[in-house]
């Protein structure tokens, strides 16, 4: 490039022009003209010795003479010289130095005759010569004689022609070729460079810099930092852009610059500069499409793999990473098996290997552990790529996450399997009636129930009718009618005659469908038999019917009973109503017959006839309180409860008052009010508490005034009325029979033995208690509990 | 010792009962006629004047019944119940005599018009106290 560059600038030419470029060769025929003939004696050796081929031509051009440099350049001797005119030795075509040229330098038109030409040589071959001749002044001795030099040029046209080759290939190259000086001032651009950047000839060129080639931001690189450092290495490159000069349009270039040098110093830059816009677009293009590609890819669904020929992973999705939560990098190469469930790793490996050997595509299903340590079903699916010799250079693939339908199917087949069984299990047939056509579907398990061959299905609905036993037949076909009128659901149980004859109960259960016209456009339904159950419901029904009859028959012999009870009761009233007013008539008549006896006839009876009579009266007096006792007993026994809020206050008070035997100074009776309210019924409480007052007053030792104290006190939550009295007392191991009919346990007291019966009696119907406390010597304490009022 | 005269009807199945009425009122100085019959039927058809009672002379209307309860043939509430029922009969005074001290005969004899409800026996006292309102009633009516 250097001696290029060198050439280039030396521009040579070859002219024949006058004031034609130097020659490096001296002018000997300047040295010799003007010398005297015998000078030129002087200078015959160095004529002959001299290196240079020099000549003398006569004026036709004929050889008069030549020294040994001649014959070495052209291979011929003297003799054979001397007999060959220039021409004859010249290259066809060549400049010939003949009598033309010669008159010219005789009359002085040309001072000096240049030519480069070609001779042809001895031995074939051409040789390059530069050929100057002048006219050496005309002597008796010599004649009109030329002086010719001739010089080998043959290396300097060698490299004129190499020069050339290279301006050639300069010029028609399709590379920016330039050179610059140092201050970036370009001398040379051609034709290829002017075109690229949109100069129009070298002139234009010359008028910028190096710096305007490049866009604004690469000038400062360009200038401050590229070209320091080819001048400081001799060569250097970079990719850069150049920018049009008319367009501004980026051009990307191979920008070689090297250093141009003159006798070791740095003269300039030169530079080769290939464009590769092409394939710098090429490369975006490629890039973006990668990118392009990459976008989708990782835009999609599904984890996107890439690996090399040979099966090693180098490329996983973003998704990739994301579903697994596993850095990329642990699963190139085999890692990503790591991720794939231990009991799918083995044949997924195998899949793979297999794939990667036999250079088949490639699709497997295996669980993958997603990030949240859960296995997720994946289709994997990788294609091989091959280059143009069929070698697979890449393997690309994805996976698919079909763990949802994967569940979904297994959901469908179980829920299926489930139904079938269920169906199976519990011989439940089913249908689907098409309620335009008429058209019937179903199943083997109906024709089970319907008594059938199985297969022998009805395919349309009066088939079906005619199999209903005719008594439901009717119903049915109403039934049937109303969901394809109305779209009701069908809800029937019928019978139907199997061939044998049985018959069997089938409960037959149907949803209606609409079509989009909005009527009802097919039912499903299934059915079951139900003759178990409907023989059960006719036992139970028996059963209650039964239950019924008897229950009836129990009511009445209840009401019966009831009846006979109430009339035993009126019966046992009467009874009592008698005693009372019967049993007494007669002791009444008794004591007062007596009584009359006394009163009349005391005198005449005398003591004895006085104290037996009065015997009769007492005796016929405790026998009409014996029978009024009882009479009480019973009453208190049959009186109607009913239950109400009563005051102790007034009702004790009443009592106390009503009874001469309480009142000052016979006793001495303290009631300490406030008594309360209680849960009773007036008489009830009157019959109870009334008893116990008399018999406080009653039982006490003879001459001893009653004292008897009444209060109440609350006894869990229970009201209990007080009386205490300073009686005689009842020993505690008495205490138990107190409360017994006809129980006396003192002597020498009036009194039938029924008072603390009808007292426990009457109370216990109020739902109360009666007791006593005593010691058996100083009073008792009998109490009454009833209760309390419900606020 | 009333200064009124009052025409008693007994009715009374017991003859020990009719000795110890005729006994009582005796003893008490009462000596208005009395007349007795054996039962309530027999009250009925005094009181109407049936068969042998249509001789007004021998047998009375009276003012005072003193009515036993229970009776052979018809008993003193059905007695009552007759009486109640006619108007002419308004200011016969009834005095049921029984035996019975229950609750329920003495409510219903009141219900059904009783005046007073004594039990037997029937002594001096009681007839004394009876007799002396029946003449404050004459004296109450004369003044109307």
């Amino acid at each position: 490039l250097r001696e290029l560059g060198a050439l280039a600038t030396r521009q040579p030419k070859v002219s024949l022009k006058n004031a034609a470029a130097p020659t490096p060769l001296p002018d000997p025929l300047s040295v010799l003209s003007g010398f005297a003939m015998e000078e030129v004696g002087r200078y015959r050796a160095a004529f002959e010795r001299s290196a240079v081929g020099m000549t003398l031509f006569d004026r036709n051009g004929g050889w008069l003479r030549v020294n040994d440099a001649v014959c070495r350049m052209l291979g011929y001797s003297r003799e054979e010289l001397r007999t060959r005119t220039a021409a004859d030795i010249t290259f066809p075509g060549d400049a010939v130095f003949g009598p033309d040229e010669a008159a010219r330098l005789l009359d002085g038109r040309l001072s000096t005759y240049v030519a480069d030409k070609r001779y042809l040589r001895a031995d074939g071959s051409t040789l390059w010569v530069s050929l100057t001749i002048s006219l050496v002044q005309s002597g008796p001795e010599v004649g009109e004689c030329f002086l010719g030099v001739i010089a080998d040029i043959s290396q300097r046209k060698q490299a004129e022609r190499t020069a050339g080759r290279f301006q050639f290939a300069i010029e028609k190259s399709t590379d920016f070729i330039a050179m610059c000086d140092l201050h970036g001032r370009p001398f040379f651009v051609n034709a290829a460079g002017l075109r690229m950047v949109g100069l129009a000839d070298l002139a234009a060129a010359q008028t910028v810099r190096v710096a305007d080639f490049f866009f604004p931001e690469d000038q400062r690189f360009i200038v401050g930092d590229f070209l320091p450092r080819v001048l400081r290495e001799g060569a250097a490159s970079v990719e850069i852009r150049f920018r049009h000069f008319v367009t501004g349009e980026p051009i990307w270039v191979n920008y070689n610059v090297v250093t141009l040098s003159e006798h070791g110093t740095p003269s300039g830059f030169a530079t080769i500069s290939q464009n590769v816009t092409e394939r710098k677009r090429a490369e975006e293009r490629l890039r973006d499409s990668e990118d392009r590609m990459r976008t989708i890819l990782e835009s999609l669904p599904h984890l996107v793999w890439s690996c090399t020929g040979d099966g090693y992973c180098d490329y996983l999705s973003p998704q990739w990473q994301r579903f697994t939560g596993v850095p990329a990098e642990q699963h190139f190469g085999i890692g990503w098996t790591n991720a794939v469930h231990p009991d799918d790793r083995p044949r997924t490996r195998l899949a793979w290997e297999q794939a990667v050997a036999r250079g088949s595509s490639y699709r497997i299903e295996y669980r993958l552990r997603a990030a949240d340590g859960t296995y997720h079903w994946h289709t994997a699916t990788g294609i091989p790529v091959r280059n143009s010799h069929g070698a697979i250079t890449r393997w690309f693939g994805a996976n698919t996450d079909i763990d949802d339908r994967i569940r979904a199917e297994a959901l469908v087949r179980e829920s299926s399997e489930r139904l079938a069984a269920a169906l199976s299990a519990s011989r439940t047939g089913t249908f689907r009636w098409n309620i335009v056509t008429n058209e019937l579907e179903w199943d083997e398990e109906l024709d089970r129930l319907f008594g059938l061959e199985p297969g022998s299905t009805a395919r349309s609905l009066t088939q079906f009718i005619e199999l209903v036993h005719e008594d439901d037949r009717p119903r049915v076909i109403a039934a049937c009618r109303r969901c394809a009128g109305q779209g009701a659901d069908f809800h029937e149980e019928f019978r139907v005659v199997w061939r044998d004859g049985s018959v069997r109960w089938l409960e037959d259960k149907g949803r209606t469908f609409f079509g989009e016209s909005g009527k009802p456009a097919y039912m499903t339904g299934a059915c079951i038999d139900v003759t178990t159950r409907r023989l059960a419901e006719e036992e139970l029904r028996e059963a209650r019917n039964r239950l019924q009859e008897h229950a009836t028959a129990l009511e009445s012999k209840v009401e019966e009973r009831t009846a006979s009870l109430r009339k035993a009761v009126v019966q046992m009233e009467e009874f009592s109503y008698s005693v009372s007013h019967d049993l007494r008539a007669p002791i009444r008549a008794m004591n007062q017959y007596a009584k009359l006896l006394a009163a009349d006839f005391g005198p005449v009876l005398g003591e004895t006839g006085l104290h037996y009579v009065n015997r009769i009266i007492r005796g016929s007096e405790r026998m009409n309180q014996l029978t009024l006792d009882t009479l009480a007993l019973s009453r208190v026994t049959r009186e109607p409860v009913c239950l109400a809020p009563v005051s102790l206050d007034t009702l004790v008070s009443d009592l106390v008052a009503e009874n001469p035997a309480l009142q000052s100074p016979r006793a001495d009776v303290v009631i300490e009010y406030p008594l309360g309210l209680v849960h009773g019924t007036p008489s009830l409480l009157t019959q109870s508490i009334s008893n116990l007052l008399v018999n406080a007053a009653k039982f006490v030792p003879a001459g001893q005034v009653p004292r008897i104290r009444i209060w109440t006190e609350v006894v869990e939550n229970r009201p209990r009325l007080y009386v205490r009295d300073n009686g005689i007392g009842i020993p505690p191991e008495q205490q138990a029979r107190l409360f017994g009919i006809f129980e006396r346990l003192h002597d020498g007291y009036e009194g039938t033995g029924i008072g603390l019966a009808i007292v426990r009696k009457a109370v216990e119907r109020i739902g109360g208690a009666v007791g006593v406390t005593s010691d058996g010597k100083h009073g008792s304490t009998f109490w009454l509990e009833f209760q309390p009022v419900t606020t | 010792m009333s200064p009124h005269r009052e025409i008693i009807l007994l009715v009374e199945d017991d003859e020990d009962d009719q000795f110890f009425m005729r006994d009582a009122l005796k003893r008490a100085d009462i000596r208005d006629p009395l007349q007795v019959v054996n039962n309530g039927r027999d009250a009925v058809a005094y009181l109407t004047g049936d068969g042998r009672f249509a001789d007004r002379q021998a047998y009375p209307l009276p003012s005072v019944v003193f009515l036993d309860l229970k009776m052979p043939l018809m008993d003193g509430f059905a007695v009552m119940e007759w009486i109640r029922a006619r108007r002419e009969f308004a200011d016969l005074v009834i005095i049921v005599l029984t035996s019975s001290p229950e609750e329920r005969d003495h409510t219903r004899a009141y219900q059904l018009g009783a005046r007073s409800y004594l039990l037997k026996p029937p002594t001096r006292e009681t007839l004394t106290d009876v007799w002396r309102t029946l003449a404050l009633r004459v004296v109450h009516r004369r003044s109307e």
